[in-house]
């Protein structure tokens, strides 16, 4: 399911034009990434958190030339499903 | 940071962006997440553009332990929920650190090297790192005693100076830094040792240990003032040559000269202190005027330079459109154009850069203006107020491809300055 689909199912069940929608979906996205960029983490009931995490810089070897590379810093989103929805899944 | 963002708040952030009610963004949220959760259950990959993509992966079935109990189970198979960013997303969590790239280290860097990089390079480290630096010049203050200490390595009262000498430097540089001054003591220790051996003889051995025991008031009895009273008579009848006497004095003056260093140093970082107290406040009027972005500001160190002297420069170096009385004293006069932000944990230069100039790699800019103020680009302290220079005065311009070549060119000659 891709965004437009996901869109369309959402105004059905909402009754809302699908612009509305899309507002929305963007508003929450700006939300998480804000967030996110502040390094906290959202959660969401019954679904799971998305939480951003912090990467060290590191040293990383090529294996093929055996050269050395410095991996920069870097800020990473990652999401943890609930219980609930793992139990769905499962 | 490191908050966690519970649904009412997320709901509040949705209905104040859209201006919808409460209610709408609530229920649209909880919709969205049954919708996303309705189609991983029905096995179908959910893809939200700008977002990122929930896909479920098959996990089959594997042995584990148990470990509470040690025997051994089968976790069934069982599909699995991951996340995996849109790079819209991820490039705008990962902003603060988008102007670093992978660097290719050469062979000839050593592990060492690399470590002290390390403890240079994240900005959180700020405080604990000034503590260092500072620690670093009481550091070399004691480097200059062990200097003199080495000149009149047969000498007793020198020694006890430089004890001194350390006693007052623990002072001065506080509870926090003792660990960091316990490694430099023992060097002095150690130095102490190596002029007993040159002093040869093994009287004079036993004399040095007396002395650098006694300050530590570990062995404070009858035994050993007698045995050091005697021994410093012996000493004395040893050492009544001329030469002798010299070395003495000379230790005397480089004991008196290190602690005239420790005195000013001590004195002119107060000086800043209040001096940037001042101007700091002077700098927090004008960051309101210009921006109303002055958040998270941390009490600045004494060791960073201060701001009024930047504020007297950037006045002389910019053309003056419009003539405000800052000052009393000095009427410092300010363009128009003139901004000023502060770095914060979650605020860098990149992020100003973009917010200024529309790409971060304009940064090189507002550290060439605050050089200054700024040692280490990747190490500014929280709180540091900083002048953002107008766009024409460095010809910024984020279209023009030249202009932001030489930006590049640029941050790898400040990047290679603080290797």
């Amino acid at each position: 399911m891709d965004s437009k689909m996901l869109v369309e199912i959402l105004s059905k069940r909402m009754n809302r034009k699908q612009e509305d929608v899309e507002k929305l979906l963007d508003a929450f996205i700006t939300a998480v990434k804000s967030r996110c960029g502040e390094l906290d983490s959202v959660a969401i009931p019954g679904f799971g958190t998305f939480e951003a995490k912090k990467r060290l810089e590191r040293i990383s070897v090529n294996p093929a030339t055996g050269k050395r590379m410095l991996i920069p810093p870097k800020i990473t989103i990652s999401f943890k499903p609930s219980a609930l929805l793992k139990n769905k899944l499962r | 940071m490191n908050k966690k963002i519970t649904f009412p708040e997320l709901i509040e952030s949705v209905a104040t962006t859209t201006e919808a009610s409460k209610r709408t963004s609530e229920m649209f949220l909880k919709e969205l997440f049954a919708v996303i959760s309705d189609s991983l259950v029905k096995g179908e990959n959910v893809k939200i553009k700008n977002f990122g993509q929930f896909k479920l992966t098959e996990v089959g079935e594997r042995k584990s332990v148990n470990v509470n109990t040690g025997e051994e189970m089968k976790i069934p198979s069982h599909t699995k929920v991951s996340f995996v960013p849109d790079k819209v997303l991820a490039d705008a969590v990962n902003m603060p650190f988008a102007s670093f790239e992978t660097i290719e280290l050469s062979d000839s860097i050593t592990d060492e090297e690399l470590k002290t990089m390390a403890s240079t390079e994240p900005v959180e480290k700020n405080e604990q790192e000034e503590a260092a630096t500072e620690v670093g010049q009481e550091a070399v203050e004691t480097e200059e005693i062990k200097k003199g200490n080495k000149e009149n390595n047969d000498n007793i009262v020198p020694e006890t100076e430089t004890e001194e000498q350390i006693e007052s430097a623990y002072k001065e540089t506080g509870a926090d830094e003792l660990q960091e001054m316990g490694f430099v003591a023992p060097a002095v220790t150690e130095n102490v040792m190596i002029a007993a051996d040159d002093g040869g003889t093994k009287m004079h051995d036993e004399n040095k240990k007396v002395e650098n025991s006694n300050p530590k008031g570990k062995s404070k009895n009858d035994w050993d003032d007698k045995s050091l009273e005697e021994l410093r008579r012996q000493l004395e009848e040893k050492y009544t040559s001329p030469y002798k006497s010299i070395l003495f004095f000379r230790g005397y003056f480089w004991g008196i000269v290190t602690m005239l260093l420790i005195s000013s140093v001590a004195f002119y970082s107060y000086y800043l202190y209040t001096e940037e107290n001042r101007a700091y406040e002077e700098a927090i009027a004008y960051s309101v005027n210009s921006r109303n972005h002055n958040e998270e500001i941390a009490i600045p160190n004494a060791d960073s330079i201060s701001i009024d002297e930047n504020l007297a420069d950037s006045a002389t170096g910019i053309e003056r459109n419009e003539i405000i009385k800052v000052n009393e004293q000095e009427n410092i006069t300010q363009d128009d154009f003139v901004q000023y932000d502060t770095v914060s944990r979650s605020r860098y230069l990149t992020t100003m850069s973009r917010e200024y100039y529309g790409d971060f790699r304009f940064w090189v800019y507002i550290y060439e203006e605050n050089k200054e103020k700024i040692d280490n680009p990747n190490a500014i302290a929280p709180g540091t107020i900083v002048i953002i220079p107008s766009a024409s005065k460095y010809g910024i311009d984020k279209n023009n491809n030249t202009s932001v070549e030489r930006a590049k060119a640029k941050a790898l000659e400040i990047m290679d300055a603080h290797k």
